[in-house]
């Protein structure tokens, strides 16, 4: 890879949310997430507008950002960590471990998950999938819709990245 | 009878709470189809992205899901994830303007090209790197050309 050492940026990366109970199931997608790699420490930053999570129902939608989010007071969420053991020499796809902080609604939370890297000429893409408590952002959900909305929330991201010229 | 005519009231006049119910929560909700609400405002891309630089962008907090005119050059136009998102210059190369085009959109997106002018509406997220805009539609073609 020529700019092995230099800043990588995906400005629409995709981030799906999902929320699976037996009442019902939930689905959001976020596919304008900004990230950037930098590859002389392999540190990873993600932000993302949690208005632009995008629901099924316009009900759903309104309600995580008012309700739950607060989006108007915390409009976006931050994650800021470390890819453990990155080597793009490899053109094999490669299983990774990052590590970070995660800020959402002000509340910082120590995040650990793995993540699927694959190399594509100069180019590489970082996908994977990793789990939230909900109780740990302190959301508030009302008792008559806490049966809809599961404890744990499941995160798909993926992200192509590109050298980023700025 | 008088039993039946009582249920059949009572069943018009239940239709009749749903119907206007639903209606308040349609009016009143976000517009998430860019094209139902007239512009707050009408701006070109090169003009949105020096109002971000001036002050962090907070003057343009007041549009937050707002539909917004955004008129620009375009950079690119990128198909991921089943969505389709046209890139608006935005003065320099290190901020852009992102319209997510809403999926009724494709046949218009098709027939522009990078380098060519859009006049674009959407509603407006805020803002990262770049200014993000969803449920965009394309006003017309080629402006001022």
């Amino acid at each position: 890879m020529a700019q092995e050492q230099g800043e990588f940026i995906d400005r629409q990366g995709s981030i799906a949310l999902f929320s699976y109970t037996s009442v019902e199931n939930i689905k959001a997608e976020n596919n304008q997430v900004a990230s950037i790699v930098d590859l002389s420490n392999n540190q990873i930053a993600v932000r993302m507008l949690m208005r632009a999570f995008v629901f099924e129902k316009a009900l759903m939608e309104e309600h995580f950002n008012e309700s739950y989010i607060e989006s108007d007071l915390y409009p976006q969420a931050i994650f800021q960590g470390t890819i453990i053991g990155l080597d793009l020499s490899i053109t094999e796809p490669q299983t990774r471990k990052i590590q970070g902080v995660f800020t959402l609604r002000g509340i910082e939370k120590e995040l650990d998950f793995k993540a699927t890297i694959s190399k594509e000429k100069n180019r590489f893409t970082i996908s994977g999938k990793l789990e939230l408590t909900v109780a740990d952002f302190n959301i508030k959900i009302p008792p008559l819709l806490a049966p809809n909305i599961a404890d744990t929330i499941t995160i798909n991201f993926s992200f192509e990245y590109e050298p980023y010229e700025n | 009878m008088k039993k039946r005519n009582i249920y059949i009231r009572l069943a018009v006049k239940g239709f009749i709470v749903i119907f206007i119910l639903s209606m308040v929560v349609f009016l009143t909700l976000p517009d998430r189809e860019g094209s139902r609400n007239k512009a707050k405002i009408s701006l070109t891309s090169n003009e949105f992205i020096e109002e971000m630089n001036n002050g962090n962008g907070t003057g343009l907090d007041q549009y937050i899901e707002q539909a917004i005119e955004i008129e620009g050059i375009i950079d690119k136009i990128v198909y991921r994830n089943d969505t389709h998102t046209i890139i608006l210059y935005g003065g320099d190369n290190s901020k852009f303007v992102l319209c997510e085009m809403h999926k009724e959109e494709k046949p218009k997106i098709e027939k522009y090209h990078k380098g060519e002018k859009v006049k674009i509406k959407g509603i407006y997220k805020g803002s990262l790197m770049d200014a993000i805009f969803l449920n965009c539609v394309i006003l017309e073609k080629n402006v001022n050309k």
